[in-house]
């Protein structure tokens, strides 16, 4: 078992610095939870107000529904993996490993037996006589998770544990981090602020910005469905384009307007945006790079001139003018255009988001 | 205008070293001529270092004395002085004494109260420890002199103490220093050179990552499993570091005891340390070749306390 909950939780660092502002949150038992936004979003201050190393001012926090929000981190059943990974220097990898058990009490032969156990899930068994100085960044980060995972914690809490790995390490731990919590089923809630990881690991997403949760969803659903403007520009790579456009009604034929964009829309769609939009005028259109195709003219319904191409090998991304955006096109297939030269592209309405641009939030 | 000017400094250097005045001076100055710089330092090392160490066990096997015939024409006697000191009573007291001192009022009193103050310091939400720590550095920071003079008056018979010793009805017939000379001067001494320990450990805690502390408290550990098992051990080179400093200085302290005991260390010479009977047996019974051979066996057994902790470094820190 090891569900987490926050209930109103705020944290106001003095003299009025708003880190956490009333964030409810419910982790469910065995999920791999991410916490995901840019830097100063006040993910990090969330997950230590969950490990206990920050008291919250507001709000409480429970595991497994008991109200933890005055125990220390001793007491809450919980580990963690630094950012830093944090290991003791002056303790051998075995001793790392094996300190949280020691406080404990447990049993020597019992010490010994999961250490190693852990060590050769792990893969660092050869390393146990090291201390940490000698040992690589990968070697390191791998005995900062056996220590976490040696006591089998409530919940495991991960601070950025791959930022400090280099490229290829990382999307290869990035792997091995899911397979073990799967694995071992135990809940994890992991910090980050790299959108593909969260995309890949997580069995669920929160996006922060500024304090606040905006959304929570599976991966797919916070892509798909991305509730407001910040979401949508902050999952995907390229991120998402944005144009200024205007909703047209012309006798119930509705189009979504702009320099270069003309998109007719359904009529049922078009009465959505009439009705829920506070200006009908202003709306702000957003469409992923992966769903802009190369068409015909009389298909297309974006059309602009060829800035600049990017090929990227397998793909290619197409830099176009649009009135005075500048939108991304993500193409699969190779490109014999040349800068300056015409460009028709198409979107299909199931594909189109349409913002609020006084809200922020998501129309369509 | 500016490069013109610059042009012409490049010229007038160049004018000077093909002149060849700055070649000659600097052809003679990488041979021998760097000696030269050497020696102002030399000199001043020679005249207040190297020759009173030397003078000082010529002198310890002399029959030397500060006044009387002895004091111009003195004879080589060999090591009688040692053999000397160490039938004296009052050397092997004084021995005693400065090894307690030490012991109580560095090792024990300083460190242990530097190291609380220190943690102290690092704790968020306790009020009043800038206090704290001004009253410690003031403690440092003022003359010995008047310190000195201080604690004669704080523990005389009508001084502070003795005013809050009659406030609970204990009457206090003797000054204290009188009565405890030991003690008082061990108290002064803790007092005095805390401050010193308290820098030297803060500044061992603050090179401990925040984060380590949090991991340690997120693996379980309480407040004092922390410091015994994280902290302490990554804290031990500075306490060795601290060890030996203070070690040495106590050894050497004389201007505190000396203001409140004078250099016969109280009644019974209960705190006459090393350096109080060396200036006793020199200036009050003008035995200077004694005082010379008792500085040069405190100067032996602080040294091999020193190589002792030094050889014990090694032990620490394999990390």
């Amino acid at each position: 078992m090891g569900s987490v909950e926050l209930k109103n939780v705020t944290k106001i660092f003095p003299p009025k610095t708003v880190a956490v502002n009333n964030v409810n949150l419910k982790v469910r038992d065995g999920e791999f939870f991410i916490l995901l936004g840019p830097s100063g979003c006040g993910k990090t201050t969330t997950l230590r107000i969950i490990a206990g190393l920050e008291r919250p001012t507001k709000g409480r926090v429970y595991i497994d529904n008991i109200d933890v929000t005055d125990l220390p981190p001793r007491k809450r059943d919980i580990a963690m993996v630094f950012q830093t990974w944090a290991l003791y220097p002056h303790m051998k990898v075995y001793d790392n490993i094996a300190f949280p058990l020691r406080l404990r009490k447990v049993a020597k032969d019992e010490i010994d037996r999961r250490v190693r156990e852990v060590a050769k899930m792990l893969q660092i068994e050869t390393l146990l006589d090291r201390y940490p100085r000698q040992l690589s960044g990968g070697q390191q980060q791998r005995v900062a998770l056996a220590r976490a995972l040696v006591r089998k914690p409530k919940v495991w809490l991960l601070d950025e544990p791959l930022s400090n790995l280099d490229a290829i390490l990382r999307v290869q731990m990035r792997a091995e981090l899911k397979r073990l919590q799967k694995e071992l089923k135990i809940t994890a809630i992991y910090v980050t602020h790299d959108q593909v990881e969260a995309m890949s690991m997580g069995d669920r997403v929160a996006v922060l910005n500024a304090g606040r949760v905006l959304q929570v969803g599976a991966p797919s659903e916070v892509y798909n469905k991305p509730n407001t403007l910040f979401v949508a520009s902050f999952i995907g790579s390229p991120p998402m384009n944005f144009m200024h456009v205007t909703l047209k009604n012309e006798g119930g034929n509705y189009a979504l307007v702009a320099e270069g964009v003309n998109i007719t829309l359904p009529t049922e769609l078009g009465k959505i945006i009439e009705e829920k939009a506070s200006d009908a005028n202003d709306l702000i259109l957003g469409v992923r790079p992966e769903h802009l195709e190369l068409s015909t003219a009389e298909d297309s319904n974006i059309r602009g001139e060829v800035y600049v191409i990017e090929p990227l090998g397998s793909e290619t991304i197409l830099n176009i003018k649009v009135g005075d955006n500048i939108i991304k096109a993500r193409l699969l297939k190779e490109i014999t255009l040349s800068i300056g030269s015409k460009v028709f592209l198409k979107v299909s309405t199931n594909n189109i988001h349409v913002f609020d641009p006084s809200t922020e939030r998501a129309i369509l | 205008m500016v490069q013109g000017k610059n042009e012409s400094v490049f010229q007038a250097r160049e004018d000077l070293s093909s002149g060849g005045i700055i070649d000659k001076l600097a052809s003679f100055f990488e041979g021998r001529g760097a000696f030269l710089f050497l020696v102002p330092a030399l000199v001043l090392i020679g005249i207040f270092v190297i020759f009173p160490v030397v003078w000082d066990v010529y002198i310890s096997m002399t029959n030397a004395s500060l006044v009387g015939p002895s004091a111009k024409h003195y004879i080589f006697i060999g090591i009688q002085n040692y053999f000397r000191l160490f039938q004296d009573f009052l050397f092997l007291n004084s021995l005693k004494v400065s090894f307690a001192f030490t012991i109580l009022s560095a090792l024990i009193g300083q460190a242990i109260l530097g190291l609380a103050l220190a943690l102290v310091m690092r704790m968020e939400d306790i009020k009043g420890k800038m206090l704290v720590a001004t009253v410690v550095f003031i403690a440092w920071v003022i003359p010995e002199v008047v310190a000195g003079y201080a604690w004669s008056a704080v523990t005389d018979k009508q001084g502070l103490v003795s005013a809050i010793l009659s406030l609970f009805g204990v009457k206090t017939e003797y000054s204290l220093y009188f009565t405890h000379p030991f003690e008082v001067i061990v108290v002064a001494n803790i007092w005095r050179g805390t401050a010193f320990s308290m820098i030297l450990f803060t500044a061992a805690l603050e090179g401990i990552p925040k984060y380590i502390y949090e991991a340690a408290e997120v693996d379980g550990a309480t407040p004092w499993q922390r410091f015994r098992y994280v902290v302490f051990p990554l804290i031990s080179q500075a306490i060795l570091v601290d060890f030996i400093l203070i070690t040495i200085w106590t050894f050497g302290v004389f201007t505190l005891p000396y203001m409140i005991l004078g250099p016969g260390g109280g009644i019974g010479n209960a705190g006459q340390l090393w350096t109080l009977y060396i200036y006793f047996k020199a200036i009050n019974n003008f035995d200077i070749a004694l005082a010379a051979a008792a500085s040069n066996v405190m100067f032996v057994i602080v040294l091999a306390l020193i190589l002792a902790y030094l050889w014990s470094m090694k032990y620490f820190r394999r990390w």
